[in-house]
């Protein structure tokens, strides 16, 4: 086996075992749940204009809408909070420091818990909004969840580069409240859970740089139903490409500055 | 430990220095504008029509401004005595006989006025992104809820902080209650929530000083309370909240100089 | 070939109090020299700020100069920081630096094959290291419930797991029981012995003259003093101090120091080159006659050269 494969896959191990022995993930789930629940609480409680939202999103049913986008906004919210998050928590632990002392590029560590991270977002989707599309379109609409599913996991990875990509940034300003600030923006500018058209065209442009817009898109598009448009996948294509490309430049720039200052450990905020 | 000035003095100076001299609290101004605008679209986007009710957009924005403010109480005052156990300052400060009351209540001092700019800010911001004009209907009632919002929102996070030393994972519970609270406190208006909600709502201490701060903005009456049990409810929650906070933090100390934490 | 070689290096940082204030440079190296040789213990002192923590940094590869060169095993740390990294073992913080919710062994294995290593060669490797640093019960435990010791030992066993040629300490026996301190000093001996390059920096100067083949002291970002324990005191003319108490004795007498002994009472100071066999019978007939409390023989120590080496730049 490759050395780099198999120091991933032992990371992998390192990744899913601390998470496993922490017993965060049921609490974890639980949280997703709950605010899962919370926005379904929200959407059921307003009064509905289905034509009116029609016109604006092209979908029916506003809750199902918000729904189908869920998954997409708690992956990329968690990929951003968590990536940031870990590596704050691997630098005040000391880790950071401890592995850039030996041969093994960070990029493997970081690799191992974005797939980690993955694992549990599969089955976070499984879980939990699997169910609650299923409650609310009723059952013909579950064999929609597996394009969806394969849609979500198409788009994770531009999501996962651009996760990495602002918690490094977080990482080399030291300020966590850097991607707390990028999370605000994907929640409200990237038309997950409401169509970009009520804001201004020009928002609406900027937004499409993103992958979410996309990703969101095509999971809904799949929930709705059940494909995935061909110019859909293409434009995911070219996010994984232009984010992984983003990604890895950014990378080598912050890793240069994180050595030049010996930064490897960020404040706690 | 009693009370001293000087305890309220030094942590709240302390607290001051540390927040202004942050980079984060600045951007929290930005995230916090971006996070409203973000719940206003999503509340709103099941009848868009209400974005063309300025009232309503309002209405809504201080509904989202209620989730930030509390929000931060929460993390900021709720975290106080976690964050300072995990740097040795709780330790140091009791050893000089500091009281926790007076170190939890300076940094909500300090987060209370942070959120009446955040705020402010945010629904300004908010507003004038769904084309409606920042208005305030009743200058001095505003200004009392808003008041008395940030008081009752200290007094719960000063029980919470009290709570939280003692769990092994405070994140979770903060993570539940930053919804929780703001949910069962009008942050869904009254006249469009589910009965069991109501029912919540009737009976929370923060949907009163909000409802007064909401009425003073918008002049919208959602809760059914006539204004003399308004401001009753809303004094008296607000009272026995920074009494309860109290209380906590003393029975928190005492338990502390028992089993250490 | 040396096993670590510095030459001029140097490095600023920027500090800034908050984001809006003014930035300062703080100039943290200032053309700095040293070299360690393999099969020896090389100690670095300094106050604090010296520059000791950004020196041993730059070694370890965490952090690049912004002149100058080093070079670890032969090998250039800003050229070639992977070929560094697979000869040297680190240990900057030793209670930090783990996996919580791993056990001591499962987090050994894993730097192992950090090291490229194999998982079955890291899992013998560090099960010989937990047992000859006394951790073997422990070895299976999560690292969250280990002692400040515990740690600190596993920290060691850590840096050792790759069988480095050069090993980077901050502190070694910070922490440590004096049982445990002692077990530790042992093991850099018998490292030593195997022809390894050890580096520590340490503010137990006993620890430093008792381990140490040569010491460094650095200030203000460069050495001011090199050599042995025995070089730099006679370096700075460092002498023995023979301290005498006196009874109603005389006020003064020659070539002595007058004082205040410990209990209170009146002491001479002599000042010896000599060593005290010799020195003593000559005083004591000196001094017949005289009703003596104590004699106490002070030898010059390394905490007199760290003083003297501080306040001025010397070169050896």
């Amino acid at each position: 086996m490759s050395s780099s494969l198999s120091k991933f896959l032992a990371a992998m191990e390192v990744e899913l075992k601390e998470v496993w022995r922490s017993g965060e993930l049921i609490f974890v789930f639980v949280l997703l749940y709950f605010l899962q629940g919370v926005f379904a609480l929200i959407g059921l409680s307003m009064p509905k204009e289905e034509d009116l939202f029609l016109r604006l999103s092209g979908y029916r049913d506003s809750v199902l809408y918000q729904l189908a986008g869920l998954p997409v906004l708690m992956v990329s919210l968690v990929f951003v909070g968590s990536m940031t998050e870990y590596l704050m928590l691997m630098g005040r632990r000391g880790l950071v420091e401890v592995i850039a002392t030996t041969p093994t590029d960070r990029r493997i560590q970081l690799a191992a818990h974005s797939t980690s991270l993955t694992v549990v977002t599969v089955v976070y989707y499984l879980s939990l909004t699997a169910p609650s599309i299923a409650l609310r379109s009723g059952l013909q609409r579950l064999g929609n969840l597996l394009p969806a599913l394969l849609a979500l996991a198409l788009g994770l990875l531009p999501l996962l580069f651009l996760g990495f990509t602002i918690a490094n940034i977080a990482l080399r300003f030291r300020a966590w409240a850097f991607s707390e600030l990028v999370n605000s923006l994907i929640f409200t500018f990237t038309g997950i859970l409401y169509p970009l058209v009520i804001f201004p065209p020009l928002v609406q442009a900027i937004s499409r740089l993103l992958p979410h817009p996309h990703v969101a898109e095509a999971v809904r598009a799949a929930v709705y139903y059940g494909l995935v448009a061909p110019a859909q996948s293409w434009v995911l294509m070219l996010m994984i490409l232009g984010y992984g490309v983003l990604a890895s430049i950014l990378y080598s720039s912050l890793e240069r500055g994180i050595r030049r200052r010996g930064a490897y450990e960020a404040p706690v905020q | 430990m009693k009370l001293r000035f000087n305890d309220l003095e030094a942590a709240f100076w302390a607290s001051w220095k540390v927040f202004v001299g942050d980079l984060a609290p600045r951007l929290w101004l930005l995230s916090n504008t971006f996070w409203s605008i973000g719940l206003v679209a999503m509340i709103t986007v099941h009848s868009p029509s209400l974005l063309t009710d300025r009232v309503m957009v309002q209405s809504v924005a201080w509904s989202a401004a209620l989730f930030m403010g509390t929000s931060s109480m929460l993390w900021l005052v709720g975290h106080a005595l976690v964050d300072a156990r995990e740097t040795g300052l709780m330790h140091v400060h009791m050893s000089s006989g500091g009281s926790l009351f007076g170190f939890v209540a300076g940094k909500a001092m300090v987060v209370g006025l942070y959120n009446i700019v955040s705020l402010t800010v945010v629904v300004v911001f908010t507003t004038l992104l769904f084309g409606a004009v920042p208005s305030i209907m009743n200058p001095p009632l505003w200004i009392l809820g808003f008041l008395l919002l940030q008081v009752v929102s200290a007094g719960i996070s000063g029980v919470f902080a009290t709570l939280l030393i003692w769990l092994k994972r405070p994140w979770v519970a903060t993570n539940f209650m930053q919804f929780l609270l703001p949910v069962s406190s009008g942050m869904i208006p009254y006249t469009i929530a589910p009965q069991p909600l109501k029912l919540v709502m009737l009976y929370s201490p923060v949907s009163y000083p909000f409802e007064l701060l909401r009425r003073g903005a918008t002049g919208l009456e959602l809760l059914p309370v006539d204004w003399g049990e308004l401001l009753l409810v809303s004094v008296v929650a607000t009272f026995a909240l920074v009494f309860a906070g109290a209380l906590a933090l003393r029975w928190g100390e005492k338990k502390i100089l028992a089993r250490g934490t | 070939m040396k096993a670590i070689e510095a030459k001029g290096l140097t490095k600023t940082y920027e500090s800034r109090i908050g984001p809006f204030s003014q930035k300062r440079l703080i100039r943290a190296l200032d053309g700095l020299d040293m070299e360690a040789g393999y099969g020896s213990i090389t100690g670095l002192l300094g106050p604090n700020g010296a520059g000791k923590t950004t020196t041993v940094k730059i070694l370890a590869t965490l952090l690049t100069p912004d002149s100058g060169e080093a070079r670890v095993a032969g090998f250039d740390v800003l050229t070639e920081p992977d070929q560094v990294r697979r000869r040297m073992g680190v240990v900057l913080d030793a209670t930090r630096g783990f996996f919580l919710r791993l056990t001591g062994r499962e987090n050994l294995v894993y730097f192992g094959m950090l090291h490229d290593m194999s998982r079955e060669e890291a899992g013998r490797r560090a099960d010989r290291l937990l047992e000859q640093l006394g951790l073997r019960d422990a070895g299976g435990r999560q690292v969250e419930g280990y002692s400040t010791g515990m740690k600190a030992r596993l920290s060691i066993c850590r840096a050792l797991m790759h069988e480095p040629e050069v090993l980077i300490f901050d502190e070694p026996t910070a922490g440590l029981d004096p049982i445990s301190a002692k077990e530790v000093r042992d093991l850099l001996r018998g490292l030593r012995r195997e022809g390894v390059c050890i580096l520590l920096t340490t503010h137990n100067l006993w620890e430093a003259e008792a381990l140490c083949d040569r010491i460094v002291v650095i200030n203000r970002g460069r050495v001011v003093a090199a050599g042995s324990s025995e070089q730099l005191k006679a370096t700075y003319g460092l002498k023995r101090v023979v301290e005498v108490e006196v009874f109603d004795g005389p006020a003064r007498i020659e070539g002595a120091e007058v004082g205040v002994g410990e209990r209170g009472n009146r002491v001479f100071r002599f000042i010896t080159e000599q060593e005290p066999g010799e020195y003593i019978p000559i005083l004591m007939e000196r001094l017949r006659g005289l009703k003596i409390g104590y004699v106490k023989v002070r030898e010059p120590s390394l905490e007199d050269v760290f003083i003297r080496a501080v306040g001025e730049r010397s070169e050896l």
